[in-house]
């Protein structure tokens, strides 16, 4: 795999500037899902501190009027000074009544992080909570935990002698996760075991990868990004190689329900198939649009490209492609896309914790404004249950017969439905 | 029986008149409007101080970078209190802004201007019409049991507590309220427009049953409950009886002082009910002169019984003064007092609980029945009542 050369610094300044997904739920399903997933985003900029006593503004002399009132008469537990903090911050965001805005405690903010950076030091498995326990839904193939014989179904219940219980989902992992090459004890039941299993484990580095591919008929080739990270683009790039090698002449990139990720991965992957020109306008609280241009080096330029999209298409995924269309890069075929066209900058406090908040918003380059509106596809294709329950793909078979069409072929009649009925791709899914 | 599984969970369910608007900690009744001192200097304590840095990085950020203009620092404290209150784990205390003060100061009068229904707020947020009144506006308007409201003026309801959507909705007699409606069946929430009337509640309805039994159901425990029970027993006693039925069911309670009252009447002595705080400590006692301090008792009451209501059972199962037939009680037995803000808006806190003579907390506990009888929806459907019925079988026999 060959690491990204180009704007190194670039990408760590525009990767500070997160596009969070659909609802910023979406990606955080996505995130914990895929738990397992990395993520290197960069550090985040230092805060200076504010000190209250004096830049307090006159408003909030209520606050403390209410909270002085609370401690002298209310009857029952007081919180601690850091519970009381962090609500008093999701309190005062959620007045911003902005459901992309939102504060994160410190576990959560790492675990976050790995997403983004697409690899951690673990044992590589996925889990759920269960009865205040993790059990694990699978290990990951050739990963620590499936040559230390773990099964799903497991239960985690002690990390290094510490009982779980009474800890969230993630900073029970977060006691898993560790320095790559270090040791973890887990404590296992299992069914059918009286006693439980005590399992000595070296953490490895653990990749969650976010782009799968695969070679279709005709050099067509096929390649998904399930997510913006810090490792996707050089996934990508890897992917269109080992594509070209076995003679892909053309692509089809998909973006369904893809949630977003990191504003640089967006930019460095539209990239790859645009050599100049604005990718995306970002534009301030101010009303100021800044560019962003696109990268020297991109693979695939002149490839003929099919881009699939539907409405779990969102946020830098919709930049990709937005900026592909404006571009005539690309037929955009699907379904009408999320609508996320604003950007959340993440600001790490300085106890580690962090709020996501919506800086901007962003335009393709011909100036469409995204949020809300979301991006038409150029040939709308659905996808009914039918089709999902006979394992068929009408929107993909779409973007193969439109590249078929483009090849040099006695009998291409463009986009004919005849056509696209009989070609009969199928979609194997995963691979690579 | 989810029914009281759901009551007897913290979820708040406070059936609200929206005329007697019984405010989420009004069944105490002892609520105090005192205007606090503002004081210039007040200032974090000092515990908090250091801790509170956080809070003031999260402000700065918002100030600096949030996209969307103008930020209003209010709104940010407002939600700042809110986000600190929600730490307590106490639904019943809430800040109130000053838009919402007035509305709620117009509690325990015992009649209102709104439109007319049993609300509840369920699990997503929204508020739940429980049950319009018969012939009042929403019922006019033709609203239904199980109803959704969305919005009210356009204004979305989800986010409020309680007591902000119910001061929404009522407003002065002879003007129009405008209701967004979510209606199980129908596939577009839909609106309604509704002029607010004048609601008096009749907060003692009762008869003879069989010729030998009194019946006595009280809606609420407001200023004119006292009285209006004192007649009611005086009318009925007059029949000879053999027992009396107080229906406490669905009763949302109201003014302590109330409670204390008609307890009383039931109780010929002894403490009633006892309140503990951080600064509080009293009993409250019956006052003697009690009509009904012998006679076979039973109580009924249900999952909608609330606050003054499980005073007065609570002391009555205590003292086995009577029975309690029916379903498990709310467990609201906390007292809130109401302090104006500088700028205006309030802030009720919980500054007591209540316990029962022997003791039992009522707060998130409830009553346990001595006899458990559940309605089901078959007996609404039938118009059957089997907690009467039993209580009439129980005073029968």
């Amino acid at each position: 795999m060959s690491r990204v050369q180009v704007g190194d610094k670039t990408f760590q300044r525009l990767s500070l500037i997160l596009l969070v997904c659909i609802a910023a739920l979406a990606s955080y399903l996505v995130g914990f899902a895929l738990q397992v997933i990395p993520a290197y985003v960069g550090k985040v900029e230092e805060r200076e501190i504010f000190h209250p006593t004096a830049e307090e503004p006159a408003e909030f002399t209520v606050y403390w009027e209410a909270w002085n009132l609370v401690e002298e008469n209310f009857y029952g537990e007081l919180p601690d000074a850091k519970t009381q903090t962090y609500g008093s911050i999701r309190g005062m965001l959620a007045a911003l009544d902005d459901p992309n805005t939102f504060f994160i405690e410190p576990p959560d903010r790492e675990i976050e992080e790995a997403q983004f950076q697409g690899r951690y030091g673990g044992i590589g498995a996925e889990y759920t909570m269960r009865d205040g326990y993790l059990v694990v839904v699978a290990p990951f193939q050739d990963s620590p935990a499936s040559r230390a014989g773990i099964r799903p179904g497991d239960t985690i219940v002690a990390v290094d002698g510490i009982d779980i219980f009474g800890l969230s989902q993630n900073e029970a992992i977060l006691l898993i996760r560790g320095p790559v090459g270090s040791d973890v004890e887990l404590t296992i039941r299992r069914d059918g075991e009286l006693e439980p299993l005590i399992l000595q484990l070296i953490r490895e580095e653990i990749e969650s990868p976010t782009v799968t591919w695969e070679l279709k008929g005709e050099g067509i080739g096929y390649v998904k990004l399930s997510f913006f990270g810090g490792r996707t683009n050089e996934e990508l790039r890897y992917a269109i190689i080992q594509l070209q090698t076995q003679g892909a002449t053309s692509l089809v990139l998909d973006l369904r329900n893809n949630p977003g990720g990191l504003i640089g991965a967006a930019v460095d992957v539209a990239s790859q198939f645009i050599d100049s020109g604005v990718i995306l306008y970002q534009r301030d609280a101010q009303g100021n649009d800044q560019p962003f241009p696109a990268k020297k080096g991109g693979l695939a330029t002149e490839t003929p490209l099919a881009v699939l999209v539907n409405g779990g298409t969102a946020s830098a995924a919709e930049i990709v492609a937005g900026a592909l269309r404006d571009h005539q890069r690309t037929v955009v075929i699907g379904e009408k896309t999320f609508g996320k066209g604003s950007i959340q900058t993440v600001r790490e406090l300085s106890d580690r914790s962090s709020i996501h908040v919506t800086t901007a918003h962003w335009l393709t380059p011909q100036g469409h404004e995204i949020e809300g509106a979301g991006l038409n596809p150029d040939l709308e294709v659905p996808l009914t249950q039918e089709d999902i329950d006979n394992q068929r793909d009408p929107q993909l078979d779409r973007a193969l017969a439109y590249l078929r069409s483009l090849l040099p072929h006695p009998a291409a009649g463009g986009l004919q439905p005849a056509n696209i009925m009989s070609t009969n791709g199928g979609y194997s899914g995963k691979s690579g | 029986m989810a029914r009281v599984a759901k009551l007897a969970g913290f979820t708040l369910l406070m059936i609200f008149i929206i005329a007697a608007c019984y405010l989420g900690g009004s069944a105490a009744g002892f609520i105090v409007a005192s205007p606090v001192m503002a004081e210039k200097s007040i200032a974090p304590p000092a515990a908090l101080e250091e801790e509170f840095r956080l809070f003031w990085e999260a402000w700065r950020i918002v100030e600096n970078e949030f996209y969307q203009r103008p930020i209003d620092s209010k709104e940010l404290t407002y939600g700042a209190i809110r986000g600190a209150l929600s730490t307590l784990e106490d639904q019943n205390t809430t800040f109130i802004t000053p838009a919402h003060v007035a509305v709620i100061s117009e509690d325990l009068t015992g009649t209102f201007e709104g439109i007319g229904a049993l609300v509840e707020m369920n699990e997503d947020g929204y508020l739940l019409i429980v049950e319009p009144l018969a012939r009042k506006p929403a019922d006019l308007a033709g609203l239904k049991a199980g109803d959704l409201v969305l919005e009210v003026d356009g204004v979305e309801i989800r986010g409020m507590n309680l007591i902000e959507a119910i001061s929404l909705i009522r407003g002065p007699k002879g003007t129009t309220v405008r209701l967004t409606i979510q209606r199980q069946g129908v596939l577009e929430p839909f609106e309604v427009e509704i002029v607010r009337e004048r609601i008096e509640l009749r907060t003692v309805e009762y008869r003879l049953l069989n010729g030998e039994i009194g019946y006595i159901k009280l809606n609420e425990f407001n200023s004119q409950a006292p009285r209006q029970l004192r007649a009611a027993l005086v009318d009925l006693l007059a029949e000879n009886p053999r027992g009396l039925i107080l229906d406490l069911r669905d009763d949302p309670g109201g003014l302590v002082t109330a409670a204390i009252d008609v307890g009383s009447e039931f109780i010929a002595q002894g403490v009633i009910m006892s309140e503990r705080g951080k600064e509080i400590e009293e009993d409250y006692e019956a006052q003697g002169g009690g009509l009904a301090t012998e006679i076979p008792l039973v109580v009924l009451v249900n999952g909608g019984s609330a606050s003054a209501s499980e005073i007065v059972a609570g002391a009555i199962q205590d003292y086995e003064r009577g029975i309690l037939i029916g379903e498990r009680t709310v467990g609201k037995g906390s007292v809130q007092v109401q302090y104006q803000l500088s700028d205006g808006s309030g802030l009720r806190i919980t500054v007591a609980h209540w316990f029962t003579p022997h003791g039992r907390l009522i707060e998130g506990e409830g009553l346990i029945p001595d006899v458990e009888v559940y309605i089901t929806d078959e007996d609404l459907a039938g118009g059957l009542d089997p907690q009467l019925e039993l209580a009439i079988d129980y005073l029968e026999r």
